[in-house]
Parts: C-alpha cells; sequence; structure tokens
C-alpha cells in the first residue's frame, strides 16, 4: 500500500510543480 | 493593443469549467482507487497504481499524438497556431510521460521485485521521453523563424515512437507487461473514471499552456 501512496503522492507533486512552472512563466510573458 | 489579445473571449470561461471538473473528476477517481475499487487478489493495494499509471500512459500518446497531428496542421497550413497546439501537447505529453516513468518503477518494485528492468515496454517508453525531451531542447535552442518549421518535422518523425511503444509487447520477447488486460466490475469502472479524469485534465492543461503561447505571440506582434 505505501508504494501505491508513495506513487499518487508523486503525481500530485509533478502536477503542481508542472503548474506553478507554467504560471511562473506566464507572469513573465507579460512582464509582471 | 492587450498582452492576450489574441486569446479568444471564451477561453478564461472555458478554462476556469475545464479545471473544476478535471479537478473534481481526479479527486473522485482517487476516491474511488482507494474506497470503490477492490484489492487485487494477486499483487494486494500495490495494483492500485493502474488508476494513475495506465491513464497518464494512453494520454501520453494521445499528447503526441496531437502533436503529430498539429504539426502537419502546421507544415500544411503555416498557421503559428497549430504550433503552438503541438508544442502545448508535446510539453503535457512529457508531463503525463514523467509521471508514468515514476509510478511505474514504483509498481514494478512491489510486483516485480525490481525498481527497473530493461524490457520491452519500459525501454522504449524511457526511449520515448528521452526523444520527445529532445524536440524541447532543439526547440528551445531555435531563435530563427525556422523554429516552428524544424519543431513541426521533428513532432511529425518522433511520430514514429508511438506505436512502437505501443506494439513492444508484442514485437519483441521477455515483456513483463501484459498484453491484454480483462478488468470487470469496480475495476474497469475506476479505470474508465480516471481514463475520463486525466483526459479532462490534460484538456485544462492544454488550455491553461496555450495562453502561454498567445501572451508570448502577443508580445511578439506588440515588439
Amino acid at each position: 500500500m505505501t508504494y501505491a501512496i508513495v506513487a499518487y503522492i508523486l503525481t500530485a507533486v509533478v502536477w503542481i510543480a508542472y503548474l506553478l512552472w507554467l504560471r511562473g512563466r506566464v507572469a513573465r510573458a507579460r512582464g509582471e | 493593443m492587450n498582452q492576450t489579445s489574441l486569446t479568444p473571449r471564451w477561453w478564461d470561461p472555458a478554462g476556469r469549467v475545464l479545471w473544476v471538473a478535471a479537478v473534481a473528476l481526479v479527486l473522485a477517481s482517487w476516491w474511488a482507487a482507494a474506497s470503490f475499487a477492490p484489492v487485487e487478489a494477486q499483487m494486494g493495494p500495490v495494483q492500485k497504481i493502474v488508476y494513475v499509471h495506465v491513464p497518464s500512459a494512453i494520454v501520453t500518446l494521445i499528447a503526441f499524438g496531437l502533436t503529430f497531428a498539429a504539426s502537419i496542421a502546421y507544415l500544411t497550413t503555416k498557421q503559428w497556431r497549430w504550433d503552438a497546439i503541438a508544442a502545448s501537447s508535446c510539453e503535457l505529453g512529457m508531463v503525463f510521460a514523467t509521471v508514468v516513468l515514476i509510478s511505474g518503477p514504483l509498481w514494478a518494485r512491489s510486483a516485480w521485485n525490481t525498481w527497473w528492468t530493461w524490457e520491452p515496454r519500459l525501454t522504449s517508453f524511457l526511449i520515448l521521453w528521452i526523444l520527445y525531451a529532445g524536440y524541447h531542447v532543439v526547440r528551445s535552442s531555435i531563435r530563427s523563424a525556422s523554429r516552428r518549421t524544424i519543431s513541426s518535422v521533428l513532432g511529425i518523425v518522433l511520430f514514429v515512437n508511438l506505436p512502437i511503444v505501443w506494439k513492444s509487447v508484442e514485437w519483441w520477447r521477455g515483456s513483463l507487461h501484459p498484453r491484454n488486460v480483462t478488468m470487470t466490475g469496480e475495476m474497469r469502472e475506476t479505470l474508465l473514471l480516471s481514463m475520463a479524469a486525466w483526459i479532462v485534465f490534460f484538456a485544462a492543461a492544454m488550455v491553461s499552456r496555450l495562453r502561454l503561447e498567445w501572451v508570448r505571440e502577443a508580445a511578439a506582434e506588440r515588439a
């Protein structure tokens, strides 16, 4: 069960990290 | 000119609706995986990784398939929006592929007693990830006007990897991945819900990623 929980947590971490990075790039492209 | 004036008027409302649906569906699929789907008899609870691993792998192929189609459309029409769709879809495909490469070894450690083995599906998928990473390296290194054309050619050429990954379990011996999996009942319903959830998530993420392309294009037009 531990491996499954780790897989789900890491999936969430990867997506949150990516979406934050994307948000930062949009802000930079706007010159904010 | 407004910085996002290239964005269609319905873009932001559509994005919000998609994100609400995507988050709700993903959370529902995770609840279903934890509480609704039964524990698999042989592998035990670790098999529940299937509900994030398989949908992510399928959406990876959808994303790279969209890159292929949009790349052809760009070379045919030379409209920058097709290139924007190809690049955005390719980037999201990389994130989905990364999730596959993280969740897979966690499952393999329990099911096969190893984090990694050079069996056909794993090897071909890793090659797929490396080659599509190359797409982004090449794209980001080109500053000239040929950037879109070269990216589109790559988006088309790299597509040859997709059927190789898909058929790898049939074309080569020694595959640990099953050729066919038949699921019934709650397991099948949970997998279908997870598939739907991650496809909607991909659509929502595409809307957000394309916004970056619209903003960049608007800035380039002003310059």
